[in-house]
């Protein structure tokens, strides 16, 4: 699905196409078939990859927090873009951008869900909860979004949107998503900050800076979906819009960097090994590649200077938003790894206290860690191209 | 209290005195070996080994019918050891001069203890590291006493290298679950799932765990360890052998290792072997212990060994400064 720029005056929804539809459809499909066998060995052998008990999160815990950054990131630089820089041209995307947020979301839950011990006990958090755990809140919170979004998605597809008694509806829908949208980053955020026991992650900023990662990562998506889907494909609003976009997300990008550096250096500079220890993992450890190459190098540098120099051009903003949201996937992971795989101080002696493969701080994802990845991603492809076909376009058919 | 004193071994199971203590037949000098005696030293003759035999055996002869009596009045009583509340209320008394015995002595005062309601008891394990070896004896009495599969330790035992050659010394330290008065990994959980006992013993609900492993993050003791289901004998020609299979009798329920039941998918964690001590007996570790260092009993008895030896100085808690306040302490 590359983005091509055509010169029609005919506004031309993205996916209408059969070709399109059926491309996205296939790769949704080969996915799915791809992470079957990873889903496979985890819900009937009951394999958790490489996950050991002292590293007890790893690749599937990361990808769940990138998809909720995306989420809801998504929606809320929607609404600030909107609101505050009254960014005309973003209007028509709406049912897009909530589709997307839903379709992430829904893959977000189901590679979580994977990551459980027990997960047909899920219903458990629902009835039975504990609401002094913040995992309790997010669980809560990510299911009231969900809720929403498609409360949202439904009024769209019945076209009630311009209907009086609906649009107060919409509004009042929109403007609560914003605060629990806010929350549910922050609680993710303080789920990791709070556990005291894991110096690198216990800091009062981080929820702070998973709030600016989720802005920045959202408006990442938020740009590709305009250049690719957005209604108004070949109008002069499109281009202005798509280089209004790539504006703000260039200073998004400076902003999240320093803040990352601010971060950073506070803890690097006392060099108290504690803290300081998952840092060096990060740097230096072996998977050094995953932040120098991949986020630093495609993910930060790439985007830098293609929106610093190409400012105007689409395959440059097309290209920097893809580039930062691939290398984006690596920073949840270079959160929650490095946390854990250390043991804590004066606890070293832990490490070789007892030999099993499951009794170890070394952690790197199987392959059906990937598998079941790939396959939320799947699900995800899949609700989008679906959704697209079947709510969004039709929508966009009937009033533009 | 004599805890340097090397006592007999005798289990926690409840037995008499009678039976605890039986005459012990006269050692021969220490200076003797196999290979003779040091001179000036009389060697043990068959005459007198016979005799010494002789009497034991008298002895015995005259010790058990009324060791089967008492036995059987147990058994009729309902006294037995797994009967629990009745043997605690009705137990035989241990005589005075086995105090010395402080594996005797803890299991009376847990005895004692398991008498007054819950909520007065305060379990404290108190680990005496100048004595521990690092056998890992306790390790592995506590694999065996509740059936833990590959992967799942309760109570590893980390060793520790102190100096620098020629000044170097080993140091082992037991690591159980520290049952913290204000345990980070308690509030963490999202559907209730561990709770902290009113005798201070940090509970699970494998049946109530989704096992997401947020207690494992928070608990800065690395205390707690996830079930993968795995076995022992996986990747052997015979895996799964039938004692893999017996079930643990953790938190007094049955639990059978099956993929895809409880404890198989959840977090796993030591306990204190309460199914144990609502039995009236011992943790593992402490009646496995070769080195007799660690000691187990009620903080709330000002006369327990244990709140005898935390009112020392030479007690310590792990990662104290994050207040936590564990109620294992070390002796150093």
């Amino acid at each position: 699905m590359a983005s091509t720029a055509t010169a029609t005056a005919v506004p031309a929804p993205r996916l209408n196409r059969t070709l399109d539809y059926r491309v996205s459809l296939t790769l949704a499909v080969i996915a799915l078939i791809f992470g079957a066998y990873g889903v496979f060995r985890v819900l009937v052998f009951k394999e958790h990859g490489a996950l050991t008990s002292y590293v007890p999160w790893g690749l599937w815990v990361g990808v769940y927090v990138f998809l909720v950054w995306l989420e809801v990131g998504m929606i809320l630089t929607y609404f600030l873009l909107r609101r505050f820089l009254r960014i005309e041209g973003l209007r028509l995307l709406a049912p897009v951008a909530m589709l997307a947020a839903i379709s992430a979301l829904l893959g977000a839950l189901f590679v979580i869900g994977m990551d459980l011990g027990h997960p047909f006990r899920f219903w458990k958090a629902y009835l039975q909860p504990n609401f002094g755990s913040l995992m309790s809140w997010m669980i809560w919170l990510h299911t009231l979004y969900l809720g929403i979004l498609t409360a949202e998605l439904f009024a769209y597809f019945r076209g009630k949107v311009y209907v009086d008694r609906w649009k107060i509806y919409l509004n009042f829908l929109t403007y609560i998503s914003i605060p629990i949208g806010v929350l549910l980053i922050a609680v993710i955020g303080g789920l990791f900050g709070v556990v005291a026991a894991r110096p690198f992650w216990n800091a009062s900023v981080l929820p702070l800076m998973f709030f600016i990662a989720s802005l920045v990562a959202g408006l990442g998506l938020l740009t590709l979906l305009h250049l690719l889907f957005s209604p108004t494909r070949g109008t002069p609003q499109y281009e202005t819009t798509a280089i209004q976009m790539a504006r703000v997300f260039l200073g998004a990008i400076v902003i999240g960097m320093i803040a990352s550096l601010a971060n950073g250096l506070v803890i690097a500079y006392p060099n108290v090994p504690a803290y300081a220890e998952g840092l060096k993992l990060v740097l230096f450890g072996p998977y050094w590649w995953t932040i120098w190459i991949v986020h630093l190098g495609i993910g930060v540098l790439v985007p830098l200077v293609l929106l610093s120099i190409w400012r105007t051009r689409l395959w440059a903003i097309g290209t920097a938003s893809v580039c930062y949201l691939v290398g984006f996937t690596m920073v949840p992971v270079n959160i929650i790894i490095p946390g854990l795989a250390y043991p804590m101080p004066t606890m070293e002696g832990i490490k070789d206290a007892f030999y099993h493969s499951k009794l170890t701080f070394d952690y790197t994802p199987m392959f059906m860690e990937w598998q079941v990845v790939v396959f939320a991603v799947g699900i995800s492809l899949l609700v989008f191209t679906v959704g697209y076909r079947y709510i969004v376009e039709p929508y966009l058919r009937e009033h533009h | 209290m004599k805890t340097t004193a090397t006592p007999d071994p005798v289990e926690a199971t409840g037995r008499t005195p009678v039976e605890e203590a039986p005459p012990e037949p006269e050692q021969a000098p220490a200076s003797c070996t196999e290979r003779g005696c040091a001179a000036g030293e009389k060697p043990m003759g068959r005459k007198r080994f016979l005799a010494q035999v002789a009497s034991m055996v008298g002895l015995s002869a005259v010790a058990l019918p009324s060791l089967v009596r008492a036995g059987l009045e147990a058994v009729a009583d309902g006294r037995t050891e797994e009967s629990g509340a009745g043997f605690l209320k009705d137990g035989p008394e241990f005589e005075e001069d086995e105090a010395a015995n402080i594996i005797i002595r803890m299991q009376r005062e847990l005895r004692k203890a398991m008498r007054k309601p819950i909520e007065q008891r305060k379990w404290v394990m108190v680990i005496d590291l100048r004595k521990c070896t690092g056998c890992n004896a306790c390790t592995i009495s506590c694999i065996a006493e509740n059936h833990l599969p590959g992967g799942v330790v309760y109570r590893p035992v980390m060793e520790e290298e102190i100096g620098t050659y020629p000044n170097v010394s080993l140091r082992s330290t037991p690591r159980p679950c520290m049952q913290c008065e204000t345990a980070p990994c308690v509030p963490v959980c999202p559907v209730h799932a561990t709770w902290i006992r009113p005798d201070g013993i940090i509970d699970m609900d494998y049946d109530q765990c989704i096992g997401c492993r947020y207690c494992m993050t928070a608990c800065p003791y690395h205390a707690r360890t996830f079930d993968f289901g795995y076995s022992y004998t996986e990747g052997t020609p015979e895996p799964d052998q039938p004692y893999e299979k017996v079930p643990s009798f953790e938190y007094g329920k049955r639990w059978k290792q099956q993929k895809g039941r409880s404890p198989t998918g959840n977090v796993r964690k030591c306990h204190f072997c309460t199914h144990k001590l609502d039995a009236g007996m011992l943790p593992s570790c402490v009646t496995s212990c070769i080195g007799y260092a660690t000691y187990f009993g009620d903080a709330n008895d000002p006369d327990s060994l244990v709140a005898e030896l935390i009112s020392r100085g030479n007690k310590i808690r792990l990662k104290e400064e994050m207040g936590t306040r564990p109620r294992v302490f070390y002796l150093i």
